[in-house]
């Protein structure tokens, strides 16, 4: 079985939210295993939000703002 | 404050190794400010030390609390009963705090989380330095309120040594050396006679460990000793 | 009286040679000099643990130096040893008949061979000469009353190039209240400096000994490239002398400039006597006085 990780997406509200709105809009698509997590900016991500992400569960991180 | 830095992870992680239920205590003083060991640096142990449990495939439980000051009896008390349901204490206060909270939690095994380094000045945000040896006999109205106790790497209570250089210090050049700024410092106050007399002996007596201090109010009240 | 005191009384130009004890205890090289100078030295100088690097102790070298027929020069840094410690090793030194002291405070520990070593500095240098002169009026430090007491002829350090003056200014004068009876210089190449020094020290009732090294290959390279951390400095002038020598070349050259700088503080009367550094190449000691014209 292929291992599928499960990746976090730290996203800003105001741009890469949005940009990810707006390829919504234009049909593209993104695997399931990516599960959004929305900041008001991403200036406000911790360290220890990074590593609660990862004692969750989670296989990686990806942090957009 | 007291200075302190955190230990490695993996000196922690050795230590605690054999327990599966373990209590951080961070402290929100000093070692709150210097980033060492407040209820940020709690959680990002707690954090870590889980992480690395799972990666071994082991489950461990780890508390995670912050007290106001660990070397305080007053706010080290209502933990006692907090602790009876972990297997360990990691104490992320100076040695004071982690002696102290020994002290009130018996037959828990304490692990600190931090070494103490120094009494110091928060310079700016992550850049503490030196400042006090609590040596017990104060010089710093003699000269000019630099210690040359503590600013002195030797601690020459009379002068500079020989290993000045351009009024840096000859153990680390990129240090100035105390006595040429206890000798600026004065001169410019224009009390340079303060350097005349020779000091004497320090008495080093009175710096015999464990201090005990007792206000005399408190002995007044109490009429006890300790 | 030790030899050294009364030369130095009598305004003769003394002449005081450095030993350098070793790692271990094969001390025949070390005693070289003292069999083929003795008759032209008045003290041979013993460092206790020079920067801070561990060697055989300096007082057990200053009986060997006696042995050999040599009077000897005790060395006594505040870095290694507490009170008791010192005044003991003062007690010492004298029951075994050694009155040349020079107390120093001593490199920091961290720039020696043992690192991790605890530093003591329980007294400073000046309150060290304070402590020699108590013992010498039969007082321990703490007031207790020996039961004899020693003679010393005390010696302590000046930096007639120290930047900034001021603060080894008052160090000098508080040495010179403490009762140093005579000063050694660190090596002095620049000559300029060392008559400014005396010029404004005149006063002072204590002898001045200036030290002259023979300069070794790697301090020239240091010199060269700026990489000097020494309390002396080295004019280029001098410096060029060694520009295209090594090997044994070079330490000649170094002996001849050494020679020459011992003969102009000798007829300048830049100090009251000259105090020789060879670390590592002792045979060189009498050719300093063979070019200084002094043997």
């Amino acid at each position: 079985m292929d291992f599928i990780p499960k990746i976090l997406a730290y996203v800003c509200t105001y741009c890469t939210y949005t940009a990810a709105d707006m390829a919504g809009s234009a049909r593209m698509q993104y695997p399931d295993s990516v599960r959004i997590v929305k900041y008001l900016c991403t200036g406000r991500i911790d360290l220890l939000h990074i590593l609660k992400a990862f004692e969750a569960g989670a296989d990686g991180l990806l942090v957009g703002g | 404050m007291i200075i302190a830095e955190r230990k490695p992870f993996k000196e922690i992680a050795a230590a605690v190794a054999p327990y599966d239920k373990i209590l951080i205590v961070g402290c929100g003083t000093c070692v709150a400010v210097c980033l060492a060991g407040g209820e940020k640096e709690v959680g990002l142990l707690a954090s870590q030390l889980k992480l690395a449990a799972g990666l071994k495939h082991r489950r461990i439980e780890v508390g995670e609390i912050t007290v106001e000051r660990q070397c305080d009896l007053e706010f080290l008390e209502p933990l006692c009963d907090f602790v009876a349901d972990f297997d360990a204490i990691i104490s992320m206060a100076c040695g004071a705090g982690v002696q102290f909270l020994a002290h009130m939690c018996h037959f828990k095994p304490i692990f600190p989380a931090v070494d103490t380094t120094f009494i110091g000045v928060n310079n700016a945000v992550g850049y503490y330095t030196e400042r006090c040896r609590a040596c017990r006999r104060c010089y710093l109205g003699l000269t000019g309120g630099i210690c040359p106790v503590t600013m002195c790497p030797k601690g020459l209570l009379n002068g500079p040594c020989g290993g000045t250089l351009n009024g840096k210090c000859e153990v680390d050049l990129q240090k100035d050396c105390a006595w040429s700024k206890i000798y600026q410092r004065l001169e410019l106050e224009g009390r340079l006679d303060n350097l005349k007399e020779i000091v004497p002996l320090h008495p080093h007596s009175r710096g015999t460990t464990p201090g005990t201090v007792i206000h005399p109010a408190y002995r007044r009240r109490y009429g006890v000793d300790e | 009286m030790s030899k050294l005191s009364e030369a130095l009384a009598l305004n003769n130009f003394a002449v005081v040679a450095e030993l350098t004890p070793p790692k271990g205890i094969s001390v025949a090289a070390m005693l070289a000099p003292v069999a083929s100078l003795k008759g032209k030295v008045q003290a041979f100088s013993v460092p206790d643990n020079e920067h801070a690097r561990m060697r055989l102790s300096a007082l057990a070298c200053c009986r060997l130096v006696q042995e050999a027929g040599g009077e000897a020069l005790l060395h006594l840094a505040c870095r290694d040893k507490n009170r008791l410690a010192l005044e003991s090793e003062l007690l010492g030194a004298a029951a075994l008949g050694i009155e040349n002291l020079l107390l120093v405070s001593g490199d920091y520990v961290t720039l020696g061979d043992h690192p991790d070593a605890k530093p003591v500095y329980d007294a400073d240098s000046v309150q060290l000469l304070q402590i020699a002169g108590g013992l010498m009026a039969g007082r321990d430090s703490t007031g207790q009353a020996l039961d004899g007491s020693p003679s010393f002829f005390l010696g302590a350090v000046v930096i007639p190039e120290a930047e900034p003056w001021g603060p080894q200014l008052v160090k000098f004068e508080k040495k010179l209240a403490a009762g140093a009876q005579f000063f050694i210089t660190p090596p002095v190449f620049d000559l300029e400096k060392l008559k400014s020094f005396r010029q404004q020290t005149t006063a002072s009732a204590a002898k001045l000994l200036a030290a002259v090294k023979v300069l070794s290959p790697e301090e020239a390279a240091q010199a060269k490239t700026g990489e000097w951390r020494k309390v002396y400095a080295i004019p280029p002038d001098l410096l060029a002398r060694f520009e295209g020598k090594d090997g044994n070349d070079f330490f000649q050259a170094g002996a001849e400039l050494a020679g020459n700088l011992v003969g102009r503080i000798k007829d300048e009367k830049l100090a009251d006597g000259i105090y020789l550094k060879a670390e590592g190449r002792p045979d060189l000691l009498g050719k300093i006085l063979e070019v200084a014209g002094m043997c």
